[in-house]
């Protein structure tokens, strides 16, 4: 489930339950950067930060960035890049901001998903969507949308950020052991995923704009 | 043209709504100018905004509420997890608050380690429940062998539209009386936990802030965020809230902060502090309607 415009203060916000995540996602932007001197004269830049709350894994997370949310910041601004068309601000930043209030595995897909629908939500002009889904192998089977215990347990844990319309991949992961037949497999497997994902984006911003209680 | 009016003077916007239609009532001995303007979001100068509250929605969390006041957001999450007491005096738990105000709840907030404010939310938070006992730290302790539970209290601001210190407040007492801690069994040596078998926390009473603003004569109360950053003080009332039996009993007072100009008499404090009270009643209500304690 995806409900876009959530925020009141964010230029664009959504909000996420993709299984047992939940996530929330604002979108300042363009705006000015600061510092002056991180801001690209011909381009405009991308910046983003995940950051989980203490209370949205089994174990309390200290508040702190962790070396994993550092990732995966960087691995989520990195998949949007390529569908945000930063050359027509330059000197700008767009910011992404995602906090995650649950987590339950394959949350970098869940915010990517959140992060893109927040994107379109502030009006910023893309190329496409980014439609995330992980792929999986546990028990020697390809599975689509590895959970937290199915990670724990499973062999391999594959996130996938994908453009539906241009069919290209603009994040790609795989942390595990899997022979080429299957890889080939969990790519298929996963693509089909983030296909299920972008109807549930378009949804959401068609409901934001379009549907009964637009405001 | 009134959108240049308000970026380029927004305190005289913000003045002109609130201007009393009586002027004579400007001059008045020992009385501050009756609340008769509007302000520009329609509200009353006492009049604050829709709250609505959600509990245990987050079930990592023993746990949790998100409270939305307006437009500021806030979630609050509650972990327990099993400790050694403090080696000076055996006979008690901790309870850890902690606010976050992240990069994402307004676009003046950027990025890197907690702002003064942050912290200052989290101390006052802190200090409220442990000094007016809303929670016993010596209900903490699990047996005789050397075993507490430790409370981690996280509140973070998803989106600050002004007054969220009153947000942080009720999202922390919502999430609190939320709250289950697994059982412990110590009978047998060693601690068996048993995350099924849950039971509550022991709350006397819980904190509910109720904050105003005061922007050149008038005091606000529930200020949204253009009014807070156009006022030159605030006044902050705790009223704990005794939330037992369905029906909320909100007289004692657990905090009083005024700072900032301009001065008020004594009076007008005590004013303040019952229309406190009422509100906090208000605020009580809704919680015991949204956990379904409610009397009917």
């Amino acid at each position: 489930m995806i409900k876009a415009g959530v925020l009141k203060n964010a230029n664009g916000s959504a909000y996420i339950e993709f299984g047992d995540n939940k996530i929330m996602c604002g979108v300042y932007g363009p705006r000015d950067v600061h510092p002056k001197h991180m801001a690209n004269s011909s381009t405009g830049i991308l910046r983003c930060r995940y950051h989980m709350v203490p209370y949205s894994v089994s174990e309390r997370k200290n508040p702190a960035p962790s070396r994993r949310e550092i990732e995966i910041s960087k691995v989520i601004k990195e998949a949007l890049e390529p569908a945000v068309m930063l050359e027509r601000f330059p000197r700008t930043a767009v910011d992404v901001f995602i906090e995650v209030l649950q987590a339950d595995g394959g949350s970098r897909c869940a915010a990517l998903d959140a992060a893109s629908v927040a994107l379109a939500d502030a009006g910023i002009p893309m190329r496409d969507m980014v439609s995330a889904c992980a792929a999986g192998k546990v028990a020697d089977t390809v599975v689509l949308d590895v959970n937290n215990e199915e990670d724990q347990a499973g062999q391999a844990d594959m996130p996938i950020g994908y453009m539906p319309n241009l069919e290209k991949v603009t994040l790609l992961q795989l942390d595990g052991i899997m022979s080429p037949k299957e890889y080939k497999e969990c790519i298929e497997t996963g693509i089909k995923g983030c296909k299920i994902v972008y109807e549930i984006q378009k949804k959401a911003l068609n409901e934001r704009y379009f549907g009964d209680d637009h405001k | 043209m009134e959108l240049d009016f308000k970026a380029l003077q927004p305190a005289e916007y913000l003045a002109t709504f609130l201007v009393s239609p009586n002027p004579l009532l400007l001059f008045s001995v020992g009385s501050f100018v009756q609340e008769h303007g509007l302000r520009p979001d329609g509200r009353k100068a006492d009049e604050a905004r829709p709250v609505t509250v959600n509990t245990g929605s987050v079930s990592t969390a023993d746990g949790s509420a998100l409270v939305r006041m307006g437009g500021t957001l806030v979630t609050c999450g509650v972990k327990a997890e099993l400790s050694n007491p403090p080696v000076e005096s055996g006979d008690c738990g901790y309870l850890v608050c902690n606010v976050d105000l992240p990069p994402l709840c307004s676009p003046r907030v950027t990025p890197g380690p907690p702002t003064p404010r942050g912290q200052s939310l989290s101390q006052h938070l802190q200090d409220t429940l442990i000094s007016c006992r809303c929670v016993d730290v010596k209900d903490l302790i699990v047996g005789q062998d050397n075993l507490c539970w430790v409370l981690y209290l996280d509140v973070v601001c998803l989106c600050d539209n002004g007054n969220v210190r009153d947000a942080v407040f009720f999202a922390a007492t919502a999430a609190l009386r939320n709250t289950s801690l697994p059982t412990v069994d110590v009978s047998s040596g060693s601690p068996e936990v048993s995350y099924q078998q849950r039971h509550p926390l022991s709350l006397p009473h819980l904190p509910l802030a109720i904050s105003y603003s005061l922007f050149e004569s008038h005091i606000l109360l529930d200020p949204f965020h253009e009014e807070e950053e156009l006022s030159s003080g605030h006044v902050s009332v705790v009223v704990l809230s005794h939330l037992k039996m369905g029906q909320p009993d909100c007289k004692l007072i657990g905090g009083l902060t005024k700072s900032g100009p301009p001065s008020l008499p004594s009076q007008k404090l005590i004013e303040l502090v019952h229309r406190a009270q009422k509100r906090a009643r208000l605020l009580a209500d809704l919680l015991l309607t949204a956990s379904g304690d409610k009397k009917t």
